[in-house]
């Protein structure tokens, strides 16, 4: 989607430049919800105020939601056809798939120092000890738990103690 | 009721999600799945029908679980549409009001010492949740459940197996043999055509 982005927004309509258009995801990949309605909120914002961010943000969503909805409507009734089941039945198989394989990418360029090691862990573990039980949960708990862990552990308590060493070293 | 249901949990998920795409995948699975808006199944076919659909996968979902909830209502179509609109809008709405004020005021809030350690205390959880999902997804494609009589019953189909099977070797081919990218509506297709030729092919042992 970036390469689409870029090629329309900085290369034709020359609304922004490259170093904007990473600097606007950059926010985007760090703020909650899709990254494709962040972008068009920010972007629209700086061009043509609020009026200009709605204006960009429903321009987005409009497709995908038109679509989805006539699609919803139909799914049902074609997966009584025996072809359309068998094609869905190979589906799922491929979503699986792409699910690992995202997660497998996330986890080479995942920052490795000991927290994040654990909270992966906990997190993992306790999904999988949740899921063989069949213990409803949701998981935006977990994310509330990292945003606080993460916020008290590399706010404050690793800065400390790396001043602690630098004043240690200094003497 | 289940209009302001749907807005408020689609709010919660668009809150909640960091990354886009993917990482909202556990939470719409949570939510889907407790509530029993739709099955194991059925929110699989949904993932694999947004990703060929153009658009941010976030909306795809959103709009298709409001729209088969709402439609379970006595307003039938215009029940669908209003269920879509509901969670759609409450799916966007936390970006755009979150977007909206860093742009307005507060860039250099982004860039604070503080919010960037929260944000690094919230990827290994948003990592760990993507695998948590797609490793239980996995379990359930592989060993469909049943529930019979009350009693849970782990069945065992060789087909999706075999299905599965064919799905990675097919993803290595395209990424090895040809060099291309793996692009998701390949994916997809190409499985779409593997569950049609095995399921055709192999008839299930019953």
């Amino acid at each position: 989607m970036l390469t689409l982005l870029r090629d329309d927004l900085v290369v034709k309509r020359r609304y922004i430049n490259d170093e904007e258009l990473m600097e606007m995801t950059a926010i985007s990949e760090s703020t909650p919800g899709p990254i494709a309605v962040n972008l068009a909120t920010y972007l629209g914002y700086k061009k043509a105020g609020v009026l200009g961010s709605l204006m960009a943000t429903l321009g987005t969503i409009t497709t995908p939601f038109v679509l989805m909805f006539i699609i919803s409507l139909f799914l049902r009734n074609l997966l009584e056809y025996e072809v359309v089941k068998y094609a869905f039945m190979g589906i799922k198989a491929g979503v699986v798939f792409l699910i690992l394989r995202v997660g497998f990418t996330l986890i080479k360029g995942m920052k490795k120092d000991w927290l994040a090691i654990t909270i992966f862990s906990v997190v993992m573990i306790l999904e999988l000890i949740l899921y063989l039980f069949n213990i409803d949960f949701y998981a935006f708990y977990y994310i509330l738990a990292g945003l606080l862990i993460g916020f008290l552990y590399y706010g404050f308590i690793q800065g400390r103690h790396l001043k602690h060493k630098e004043e240690e070293e200094k003497k | 009721m289940i209009f302001f249901e749907l807005f408020y949990e689609f709010f919660i998920i668009g809150l909640f999600t960091f990354g886009g795409g993917y990482a909202m995948i556990p939470l719409v699975k949570d939510t889907v799945l407790n509530h029993a808006w739709l099955t194991e199944s059925e929110f699989l076919n949904m993932i694999g029908v947004s990703e060929v659909t153009p658009g941010p996968i976030a909306i795809n979902m959103a709009t298709y679980v409001g729209s088969t909830q709402g439609g379970l209502t006595e307003l039938g179509q215009f029940g669908s549409f209003l269920g879509s609109l509901c969670a759609t809008v409450g799916v966007v709405l936390p970006a755009f009001i979150i977007m909206l004020i860093i742009a307005m005021l507060l860039k250099k809030f982004m860039k604070s010492k503080y919010v960037q350690s929260a944000l690094k205390g919230i990827t290994p959880v948003a990592i760990a949740l993507i695998m948590a999902a797609g490793l239980t997804l996995l379990m359930d494609v592989l060993f469909p459940v049943h529930i019979v009589n009350g009693s849970i019953d782990y069945s065992f189909n060789y087909q999706t197996i075999f299905i599965f099977g064919l799905v990675l070797i097919n993803a290595f081919f395209i990424y090895k043999v040809f060099n291309k990218k793996i692009n998701p509506i390949m994916i997809i297709l190409s499985s779409a055509v593997i569950g049609i030729v095995v399921c055709y092919s192999m008839p299930p042992i019953v």
